[in-house]
């Protein structure tokens, strides 16, 4: 009998002191979690270049930053966009996440909530289309409503809100849904409208697209070249209309992305070479093996006067790949941009004073 | 983004209107030197009365900016929210934008201030301004950055909402019936969404997205905007009105709760669901866990600003963030030191708008 008043004595001893311990907030332990320690430890870094910044020059040391919070904020902004402006404007770097982003005509799916957790999903494959190309649809429905057994989609315009189009959507998996419905429409915004029953009653679930007028046909490339400190890769376009278009598009070898490319060019109504260039400062120093591709080419036809709509068109979906010439003589020197380097100058002389 | 007009014209107001939409407002109307730009958000009230006159939206936008930029700018962009963005706001604003050009405002470069639904408007006429300009023989506006704050460029999940909204039936979900008609001041038809149809997720990140070499600085809200009901809407944190993933600059719409993955909106440092990727020369600078949506651009105060830190390494100086941190103990932890957060010192007495202004005008 002692010896059990002992052991739950010990007991509740132990239980208090660990509950005590647990609770303490020394216990960085149990509580920190993902918890990162900011002195010994650089916060995870979320940037919007993928360049690391080239090494300090040995010299006089510098000074440390100020106690001011916000103008350290400035000079490391100030110091980032310097980074940038070693790219012209017609060759940027990306990274992986700007891969994705800058490959344009992205359709992110559009959540539609119902009573309590359910969910009325719709996805595109895309937001612009091509006049002419089927509109795949896919929905999907949860939750604990009782749902319908099939689903119709329609497409009306969005300004005079003219029904131009219509499918029914079939049950492909439980819940989900799929069908095409016609694009071969005036080009403009349009309203997809998937309609279900939800409960015995009509749930519209409504999103936006547009349809694209035909700008014309990508033919290909020409052979690629160096000229001065870029590479040079001449796009084959036939264009339908004349107008000032931008092209882009983004290079890369293999799996790794190298650089979103543009160039703002006036055409006229015949056939045209745009020569988009990749500078020296995206691939020299680069571990560049095998051909190249060039992929997610984009050509807009910008608006010419305010109020006007941008137009769009898009190159093949596997895009076009090339073998390179000798990038040997590429040097990864900085571009010459008078007006971003004046930027950066006056972003510097503003974090100067911090 | 969901600024409400104050108030009904006055004849003097109209006066001062119709006196143009550059002003001068002598030597404060600079920042850090440089002339100021301000392009305001969405105008609810556009939507259930529309502008009768560019007078009347000339007068909205000063309204909106009253509180705080109004006389910190040399010129304004205005637009009506019942437009679109390529169409009728483009136009508005373009014409503004020539006279911005033709009266050198921009010649030593201007700092351009956006609120809300302004970051997407300036985005469209950065992308297209030179050459609008060039063709009439004018000089395009030289801008050194811009500073969105709560920037809805990359929309709002809310903006999805009301389109389908307008073509559900009046016993729709309550809820997310009232969370739009708080955002949009109406009820929504599908004729008469104006702006909000460019707020929306795909609508806003397929227009003018191509890399632009000018910086823009971010300052995001995490505060609560009409009673909290909209919050549940929207993905990850937001202000009341838009997403992180917009304000911060995101590359993609999903959800995210911080602009860093290892400091929260409120500063604590701590693993965050933060941005897989940002625009190209997008910076988040500072956010704030108590600003909502209109507290950023107003002189509401007692929100504690919270530097976006990700790079620790300055001129190849690694910064000891132990002096910037403070420690604070969660209401369940019985002694000790507690998380750690990161803040900028005494940022709460003042508001962010002013904290931005006078740090840069230091």
């Amino acid at each position: 009998m002692p010896y059990r008043a002992i052991s739950l004595t010990l007991a509740i001893t132990a239980g208090v002191a660990g509950t005590v311990w647990l609770l303490s907030a020394e216990n960085e332990g149990s509580f920190r979690g993902l918890l990162q320690v900011t002195n010994s430890s650089a916060p995870q870094m979320v940037s919007n270049q993928d360049t690391a910044a080239p090494a300090t020059p040995a010299g006089p040391v510098p000074e440390p930053p100020s106690e001011n919070a916000l103008g350290f904020m400035l000079a490391s902004v100030a110091e980032e966009y310097q980074q940038t402006i070693r790219y012209p404007d017609y060759s940027v770097p990306l990274t992986k996440a700007q891969a994705e982003a800058y490959q344009g005509n992205r359709y992110h799916p559009v959540v539609l909530p119902l009573e309590g957790d359910g969910r009325f999903v719709v996805t595109l494959d895309k937001f612009r289309f091509s006049q002419g190309e089927p509109i795949l649809v896919v929905a999907s429905l949860n939750g604990r409503q009782v749902f319908g057994q099939s689903l119709s989609a329609t497409l009306e315009t969005a300004g005079e809100r003219d029904r131009v189009a219509s499918a029914e959507l079939e049950n492909a998996d439980p819940g989900y849904f799929q069908g095409a419905v016609s694009s071969d429409h005036p080009p403009g915004e349009y309203r997809l409208i998937v309609e279900a029953r939800v409960d015995g009653k009509p749930v519209r679930h409504v999103s936006s697209l547009t349809i694209e007028p035909d700008l014309g046909s990508f033919e290909g490339l020409e052979t690629a070249y160096v000229s001065g400190n870029d590479l040079v890769i001449p796009v084959r376009f036939d264009p339908e209309q004349s107008g000032y278009y931008a092209l882009s598009a983004q290079l890369y070898n293999g799996e790794t992305p190298l650089a979103q490319l543009q160039q703002e060019t006036s055409l006229g109504s015949s056939s045209a070479v745009i020569r988009l260039k990749a500078h020296g400062s995206v691939l020299a120093n680069r571990d560049i093996q095998g051909p190249l591709q060039l992929r997610h080419l984009q050509i807009r036809r910008l608006p010419a006067t305010p109020g006007d709509r941008t137009d769009y068109a898009f190159g093949p979906e596997e895009g076009y790949e090339f073998s390179p010439p000798d990038l040997d003589g590429l040097r990864d020197q900085p571009a010459m941009n008078p007006e971003s380097e004046q930027r950066a100058a006056l972003l510097r002389q503003l974090a100067d004073k911090f | 983004m969901t600024m409400k007009r104050r108030g009904c014209l006055t004849k003097t107001a109209l006066a001062t209107a119709l006196a143009g939409g550059l002003f001068a407002t002598g030597a404060s109307a600079q920042l850090a030197g440089h002339n100021v730009i301000l392009v305001h958000g969405f105008m609810m009230d556009d939507l259930s009365n529309p502008p009768a006159n560019f007078q009347e939206v000339q007068q909205a936008g000063e309204d909106n900016w009253r509180e705080y930029w109004l006389n910190r700018a040399e010129a304004r962009i205005d637009w009506a929210s019942n437009g679109r963005v390529e169409g009728q706001i483009a136009q508005q604003a373009y014409q503004q934008l020539r006279q911005i050009s033709q009266q050198g405002l921009c010649n030593d470069y201007c700092v351009v201030v956006t609120h809300s639904t302004g970051d997407l408007v300036t985005r469209h006429l950065l992308e297209n301004q030179a050459r609008w300009l060039q063709s009439e023989g004018l000089q395009p506006l030289k801008i050194l950055a811009v500073l969105d704050m709560a920037g809805a460029g990359g929309g709002t999940e809310l903006a999805d909402l009301a389109v389908s909204i307008a073509y559900n039936d009046s016993w729709y979900n309550w809820p997310v019936k009232q969370a739009v008609k708080a955002f949009t001041g109406i009820d929504p038809e599908p004729d008469n969404l104006g702006v909000v149809n460019d707020l929306q997720t795909n609508v806003a990140r397929n227009l003018a997205v191509s890399p632009n070499s000018i910086p823009r600085l971010r300052f995001v809200g995490g505060g609560s905007s009409y009673g909290g009901i909209t919050k549940p809407f929207i993905d990850g944190t937001d202000d009341g009105v838009v997403p992180t993933h917009s304000a911060c600059g995101a590359t993609s719409a999903s959800g995210i709760d911080s602009c860093s993955n290892s400091i929260s909106l409120a500063g604590k440092v701590s693993g965050q669901n933060g941005p897989s990727g940002l625009y190209y020369n997008h910076y988040p600078v500072l956010m704030s866990e108590g600003a909502n949506h209109g507290d950023v651009i107003n002189t509401q105060t007692g929100n504690t600003a919270v530097p976006v830190v990700n790079n620790t390494t300055l001129n190849g100086l690694r910064v000891d963030f132990a002096s910037r941190t403070y420690n604070q103990r969660a209401w369940w932890q019985f002694w000790g030191s507690g998380d750690q957060f990161i803040e900028v010192p005494n940022s709460s007495q003042t508001s962010l708008s002013n904290l931005v202004y006078t740090t840069l005008n230091n």
